[in-house]
């Protein structure tokens, strides 16, 4: 075994402590926190969509906990600006007397963000978050400044109210690697978190993985191998989901206005080796591309004015993809 | 880096594999082959095809073969192998990937780590299910084409209902013509003999006779025959009235009887072209004789052999080819000989082309609105209803609602989709929309009056 292997094996196992961090203070939703330590992996920012008190905000503090990494948290409003995320330039006293302007760091300056209540801020506050998203960078006054690795956004957003938000615009909801749906606790669950979290004592996480093992599992998850067609199913399931394409469905050519596109492609197989490293292998499989599709793609693929008054669910069409598209392009036969 | 597992089993897996895969397009065209060659020789078999059998096994191994062929073109290689493998196998891919990074040189960060999963996972004692499922569904399609069709193809070649197909030398059946009735078997035996045999045997005891009929017959030439007719049966009176002898005179009178029955079945042909004509019910009739290749092959069954002069003279006028030969019956009996009527369609009798029914008239459909154009279009799906009154620029035109909803909805979702919009208000728009396109869809188009 090589010697990243052996990495591997250590940071996996280090990923599995994180995970038993974050279940000290959040209970279920084991698939929320296995989608959020995967896009952790795949350094892909994630949405998380609930109503509120479900345990949104209390998963990413748990990670950040876990994790020795820096956590910022900005509460998205009407009113916040640009400025309030990124930073601004201040008169500052300099040591040798007089003054300059001196850039002072926001709060995007952190490995982990929490952007809560992402759908509450304006539309110039949403776009501020663009470029740090897409090149973990930001540009203030013609000054770019390099933002921490590993970098992180978890947004979270109501789809309740929706009075006085404004949706993100495709642009940025695309930059997201996953849009997480979070439920609602079982009965035993919401017994369980009745009895943690009305007692005395809350519990809290401590830091079980540090910053360099997160970015070796990072790297591992980039040389994982995807067999070619692997690839090609991941391609055929994306041109599935475009109404205008050959291969759409007629559901989704009736009920879907746009489809997923290639970064909607690039997202679901960094998924999937993600997914397929956390299992202990180092090869992509179908199955792993299966899995993650309604992550990766649920907020890539936008329904029509049909589709939103049919009560078309995104998910379930995404399922339909998968049942319609086969799995080999020349079937071999047998 | 060596993976001896891996490549042991891919390569029995694939020779295996490729050997059903094989089979399967081998019985799979049989089946098909033996099933279409079948029907085939059986059809061709009812029209005289001698050894049926044979021709059907030698058509299935045909398909056979063929099979084979593509069989071999299209055997697994190492790489469709081990996907195949990893499908049945359920290795997550692992053995596609290990072939991946033994083809790389375990180049890769990860490729010893995944040779070597695929080494244990290919392991010796690694069981495959083998499709062979597949294989014996299509082998047995194969053997129950081949019991339905081989003892049916033999029976009738060597025992039941082989059709006669003796023939007389030098003679050609008449064939039916197409569009009419059928007649007895026995009449369609009508035989196809030179001008000059059928020339010679109306006048046997006159030379110059048999020649000028023969050129009559050739030039289609009917009253020129009738002619002739006449002319030795007067010449035949003649000669009765000199006769000495009893047998000389009773010789004469059979003769004289033989060709008044020709010209009796000349004449009496003529009334049948009148009940052909009509039994065609005024319907447009084929194109005559004109399109008859030798002035044979139409013939009426019920008439074998009757392919007369007034049909050569008619189809010469519709534009046929007058030909060498003439219908005789199969014993060349000339009392069967017929003119041939002219074909109900030639002539001014055709019927004419007949008409579409559709004419010019085309309605009001399509014709310009007088009040098309101009700066005002008012749209409205009801009077009453001025909430979804919608007023564009346009002239006096109505435009239904049905036909601009459909465009104005996918400019609002676009513009939605790419506009800062309030949820609230994005909202609206979209109930507004969704609200137009279910009157739409509840009312059928119709203009109405604003």
């Amino acid at each position: 075994m090589t010697e990243l292997a052996a990495t591997m094996q250590r940071c996996l196992e280090g990923l599995g402590r994180v995970r038993g961090q974050i279940h000290r203070v959040i209970v279920g939703q084991e698939a929320v926190v296995e989608l959020t330590l995967l896009a952790l992996l795949c350094e892909g920012h994630v949405l998380l969509e609930g109503v509120p008190g479900l345990g949104k905000t209390k998963l990413v503090r748990a990670l950040g906990a876990s994790l020795d990494l820096s956590f910022a948290r900005v509460q998205f409003t009407p009113d916040l600006m640009p400025a309030d995320v990124l930073g601004t330039s201040m008169v500052g006293q300099r040591e040798r007397g007089g003054f300059d302007l001196r850039f002072e760091r926001g709060p995007i300056f952190a490995n982990l963000i929490l952007a809560d209540e992402i759908n509450r801020a304006s539309p110039k506050t949403q776009a501020a978050l663009l470029e740090a998203m897409q090149e973990q960078a930001v540009t203030v006054r013609g000054e770019r400044h390099e933002l921490p690795r590993p970098f992180l956004v978890l947004a979270t957003q109501n789809p309740l109210e929706m009075e006085g938000t404004y949706p993100l615009p495709e642009a940025q909801i695309d930059r997201f690697l996953f849009k997480i749906l979070v439920p609602y606790p079982s009965e035993e669950e919401l017994v369980s978190i009745i009895e943690r979290t009305v007692g005395p004592e809350e519990p809290c996480c401590q830091a079980v993985l540090t910053a360099g093992e997160v970015q070796a599992l990072q790297h591992g998850v980039r040389e994982v191998v995807v067999p070619p067609h692997v690839a090609e199913y991941a391609a055929r399931l994306i041109l599935a989901t475009q109404p205008e394409h050959v291969s759409a469905s007629p559901r989704v050519r009736r009920f879907v206005r746009y489809g997923a596109g290639p970064r909607g492609a690039q997202a679901l197989v960094l998924a999937g080796k993600a997914n397929a490293l956390v299992q202990g292998r180092f090869n992509v499989g179908l199955e792993d591309v299966r899995k993650l599709i309604a992550p990766a793609l649920r907020h890539r693929v936008a329904l029509n004015f049909d589709g939103l008054s049919e009560g078309i669910r995104v998910d379930d069409l995404l399922a339909e993809v998968v049942d319609h598209v086969p799995v080999d392009k020349k079937p071999v036969g047998i | 880096m060596k993976a001896a597992a891996l490549s042991m089993l891919l390569t029995r897996a694939g020779r295996n594999l490729n050997r059903i895969l094989v089979s399967i397009h081998v019985a799979r065209a049989m089946a098909w082959t033996g099933t279409v060659a079948g029907i085939a020789v059986l059809a061709a078999r009812f029209f005289g095809l001698r050894d049926a059998l044979t021709a059907w096994i030698a058509l299935t191994a045909l398909g056979g073969l063929i099979g084979f062929a593509v069989g071999r073109a299209r055997r697994l290689d190492r790489p469709e192998t081990a996907r195949w493998l990893d499908r049945h196998l359920g290795t997550g891919e692992a053995l596609s990937a290990a072939l991946i990074c033994l083809a790389r040189g375990c180049a890769g960060s990860f490729d010893a780590a995944i040779v070597e999963r695929a080494e244990v996972l290919s392991a010796p004692g690694t069981k495959i299910g083998w499709p062979m499922r597949f294989l014996l569904h299509r082998a047995a399609t194969a053997v129950i084409v081949m019991a339905v069709f081989a003892p049916a193809i033999g029976l009738w070649s060597h025992g039941l209902g082989a059709p006669c197909t003796a023939a007389l030398p030098g003679a050609s059946p008449v064939q039916d013509r197409p569009g009419r009735p059928s007649g007895p078997k026995k009449a369609s035996r009508a035989l196809e003999l030179p001008p000059q045999v059928v020339a010679q045997a109306m006048f046997p005891y006159d030379k110059e006779l048999a020649l000028q009929a023969e050129q009559a017959l050739r030039a289609g030439d009917a009253e020129l025959l009738n002619e002739l007719i006449m002319q030795a049966r007067r010449g035949m009176e003649e000669e009765l009235a000199r006769a000495q002898s009893p047998e000389e005179r009773r010789r004469i009178q059979a003769e004289q009887e033989r060709r008044q029955s020709i010209i009796r079945g000349t004449q009496s042909s003529s009334g049948n072209e009148d009940r052909d004509e009509e039994s065609t019910d005024g319907r447009p009739a084929p194109a005559g004789g004109g399109e008859g290749r030798d002035g044979r092959e139409q013939e009426p069954e019920g008439r074998p052999g009757k392919s007369g002069m007034a049909s050569m003279a008619s189809r010469r006028e519709a534009g046929g080819r007058p030909q060498d030969g003439i219908g005789l019956t199969e014993n060349g009996d000339l009392d069967d000989i017929y003119p041939r009527p002219p074909g109900p369609g030639s002539g001014t009798k055709g019927g004419g082309t007949p008409g579409t029914g559709r004419g010019n008239a085309r309605g009001s459909q399509g014709r310009t609105a007088e009040k098309t154009g101009g700066d005002r279009v008012l749209i409205a799906p009801r009077e009453d209803d001025s909430v979804l009154e919608y007023v564009l620029p346009g002239k006096g035109a109505r435009v239904p609602l049905v036909q601009v909803v459909p465009d104005s909805r996918r400019a609002a979702e676009g513009a939605l989709g790419h506009a800062f919009v309030p949820a609230e208000y994005a909202d609206s728009v979209r109930w507004y929309f969704l609200a137009l396109s279910r009157e739409t869809a509840a009312t059928p188009p119709k203009e109405v009056q604003p």
